[in-house]
């Protein structure tokens, strides 16, 4: 039996997780007080047995490989002072200049007071063009092997509003005259299912409404995955590969750093251009402008003229999840 | 005539457009339903770019930021705006109050890009087919206007590969038949070709409303004026006045999704579809 927690004990890291890399040893033992990871696994394990376990967090065995020391004894990102963030961004980005030979900054955005963000499209407007779905590939660091984007742009059957039945695979000019294309992303929901599913605390929203991940944090059991009703969640499979000409070397803690294999990843709202002020890149992609980005505390933004005036609707309301993203026709 | 050796006609380019680098839409004799190459939208990289540029050119203009924002507001209205004028600030007021620090300065502003230059179209030179830009003028000055010609079937002289579908309005209730390089409100007021906004508005006021509440036509640069400047599209940049429906385009970028069926390999599809 292989034993999937992978910090666990030295000697007990998964024969399978270690098979063809070097790192089966030097994996250290840390008590970290007031560090809950590892138990929350344990009490997770126990419940469910540890087959089904296995399976839950069978990426897991696929991480160590990119894993240093130093992320590994890290405390959890709420409990860091300035000083430690510092540490750790230099050492992130020192990390990336190895690795992925690029010069970055790492910057850790804080939310800007009193604004909280809402997001909306006008499906009247977005013809499937799929900009948005390559603006946040390019703007977020995204693994290029696998054309990575936390969009995902749906065709669907006028009439129809229910986004399981939409398909992203379509190959064709667009807009078809019987369909109609639904960009969907994280909804940035005010009560959100795959914030409580997490078991080690990796992922909260944040006074902006932004929900983030501390990639460092994640243990890539992929709860919140599975726990997310707009299927907005990514796990990343693969070891990041991205040229080093093409990385966008201005990186947020939370949001666009090149995250670690194994781990959970999510729209952020470009939260290191929004928190300045800027736009996310999704919305200045957008060539038919069905975009609508703002701050919904400010009663003369765009998106609250857009609440006022437009007959809004949210996707799968009835699950209570109450998104800040927001769908209109004209 | 002249030129009537004249063996193509081209689209006047914005070159206002080539300024400041914002996306051009494709000349309207492209009738390809498919034209997503030529007409590129706003690729995240011209707008890096295109916001880089402007940057520079917007801190030393900053200061008049207030006459942009009384600018932005007057648009509608139908009064001119090319003079500025000083203005309260009131979203800067509301910003204050849960903004500390030092940003107490006044918002920067919304640029909208305008056609510069003269409307006019581009011919090729009769002897070495050089492009040249020819003002309406040039021949309108000394010709009669002929209020019946209304559409593309009417001309048999020039002008027939004009093809205008935008409802069944005439071509002088757009252009101006005293000065073919203006256009004709609807009181017969004359507007400058680098207000040709105020044109599309008089008959589509509710897309002109939700466009300058940000809400129509999209949007470069900040969300929150405090930080930076915020860039948009002129109407023409992406409807053709002559063929405003907006072109259908190929998605051309693919993410591989697990949760549905891959992508096929994108094969270019025949348009005929
Ligand atoms: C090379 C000379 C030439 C130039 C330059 C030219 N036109 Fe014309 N235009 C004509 C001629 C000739 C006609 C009459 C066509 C017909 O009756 O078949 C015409 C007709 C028109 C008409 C139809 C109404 C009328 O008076 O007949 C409009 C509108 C018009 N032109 C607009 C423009 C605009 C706008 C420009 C500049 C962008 C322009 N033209 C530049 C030669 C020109
Ligand atoms: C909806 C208003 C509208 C109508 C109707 C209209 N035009 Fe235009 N036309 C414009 C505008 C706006 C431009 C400037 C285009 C630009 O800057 O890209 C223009 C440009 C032109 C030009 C110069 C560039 C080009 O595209 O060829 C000619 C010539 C012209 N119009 C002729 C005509 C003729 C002839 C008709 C009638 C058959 C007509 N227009 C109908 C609005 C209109
Ligand atoms: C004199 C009035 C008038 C002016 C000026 C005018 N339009 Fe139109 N426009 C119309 C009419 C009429 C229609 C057709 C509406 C319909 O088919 O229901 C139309 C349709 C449109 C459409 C929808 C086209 C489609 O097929 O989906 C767009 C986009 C548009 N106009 C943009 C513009 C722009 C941009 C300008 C300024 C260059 C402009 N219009 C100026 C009257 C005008
Ligand atoms: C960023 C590109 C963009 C800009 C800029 C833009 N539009 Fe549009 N507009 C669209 C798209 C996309 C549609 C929907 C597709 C269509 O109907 O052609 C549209 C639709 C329209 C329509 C058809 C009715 C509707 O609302 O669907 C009108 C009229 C129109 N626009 C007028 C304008 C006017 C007037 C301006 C300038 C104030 C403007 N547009 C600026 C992209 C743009």
């Amino acid at each position: 039996m292989t034993n999937p927690r992978r910090s666990e004990e030295n000697d007990q890291v998964g024969s399978e997780a270690t098979e063809g890399r070097s790192r089966s040893t030097q994996l250290p033992i840390v008590n970290q007080s007031g560090s809950s990871r590892r138990t929350a696994l344990k009490i997770a394990g126990a419940a469910l047995g540890l087959v089904a376990f296995g399976r839950a967090v069978a990426p897991m065995w696929s991480i160590p490989e990119n894993i240093s020391i130093a992320e590994f004894l890290q405390r959890h990102y709420k409990e860091l002072t300035d000083e430690d963030k510092q540490e750790i961004f230099q050492r992130l980005a020192s990390e990336t200049k190895t690795r992925y030979g690029a010069d970055v900054t790492i910057v850790d955005h804080r939310p800007i007071p009193g604004v909280k963000f809402a997001y909306a499209i006008n499906l009247s407007k977005c013809n499937g063009n799929g900009k948005c779905m390559e603006a946040c590939h390019r703007e977020n660091n995204h693994h290029r092997g696998t054309n990575q984007s936390y969009i995902r742009v749906l065709e669907m059957t006028k009439g129809s509003l229910d986004m399981e039945h939409g398909t992203s695979t379509y190959d064709h000019p667009t807009p078809q005259p019987d369909k109609y294309y639904m960009p969907v992303q994280c909804q940035q929901c005010d009560n959100p299912p795959c914030v409580t599913v997490c078991p080690v605390e990796a992922t909260w929203k944040e006074e902006d409404g932004i929900v983030v991940v501390d990639y460092n944090w994640c243990i890539g059991c992929r709860y919140c995955e599975a726990a997310c009703p707009y299927h907005a969640r990514r796990f990343n499979w693969e070891a990041v590969e991205i040229p080093a000409a093409e990385i966008n070397p201005e990186q947020g803690y939370l949001s666009n750093r090149i995250r670690p294999q194994g781990t959970m990843e999510k729209c952020h709202f470009c939260l290191h251009r929004t928190r300045q002020g800027r736009l996310p890149a999704c919305l200045e992609a957008c060539p038919t402008g069905a975009r609508v980005f703002g701050d919904i505390n400010d009663p003369e933004s765009s998106i609250n003229y857009v609440l006022k005036n437009k007959r809004v609707f949210v996707l799968k309301e009835e699950l209570g999840t109450r998104p800040s993203f927001f769908y209109f026709f004209d | 005539m002249f030129l009537s050796g004249i063996v193509q006609l081209i689209t006047p380019q914005n070159s206002a457009a080539r300024e400041v680098s914002l996306p051009s839409r494709s000349p309207p004799t492209v009738k390809s339903p498919v034209n997503h190459a030529t007409r590129s939208g706003i690729s995240t990289l011209t707008t890096l770019t295109t916001a880089a540029l402007v940057a520079v050119a917007l801190v030393t203009a900053w200061h008049v930021s207030w006459m942009w924002d009384a600018r932005l507001a007057t648009e509608g209205s139908g009064s001119s705006h090319q003079s500025g004028a000083t203005s309260a600030l009131p979203r800067q007021e509301r910003r204050d109050d849960h903004r500390s620090g030092d940003r107490h300065g006044p918002v920067f502003p919304i640029e909208i890009r305008h056609p510069q230059g003269d409307l006019g179209i581009l011919v090729s030179h009769p002897h070495d087919e050089t492009a040249v830009r020819v003002a309406c003028a040039t021949c309108h000055a000394t010709r009669q206007p002929d209020l019946s010609n209304r559409a593309t079937a009417d001309l048999t002289e020039f002008h027939q590969m004009t093809v205008v579908d935008h409802g069944s309005i005439s071509c002088l209730s757009c252009h101006h038949p005293e000065d073919y390089g203006a256009f004709r409100l609807a009181d017969g007021q004359q507007l400058a070709y680098r207000d040709v906004m105020q044109l599309c508005a008089q008959c589509h006021s509710q897309q002109k409303r939700d466009y300058d509440h940000g809400v129509h036509g999209g949007m470069i640069g900040h969300w929150d004026r405090q930080f930076g400047p915020q860039y948009k599209h002129n109407c023409i940049d992406c409807h053709a006045p002559h063929q405003p429906k907006f072109p259908a385009m190929q998605a051309t970028f693919k993410p591989q999704d697990r949760f549905l069926a891959p992508p096929r390999n994108s094969r270019p599809h025949s348009p005929g579809h």
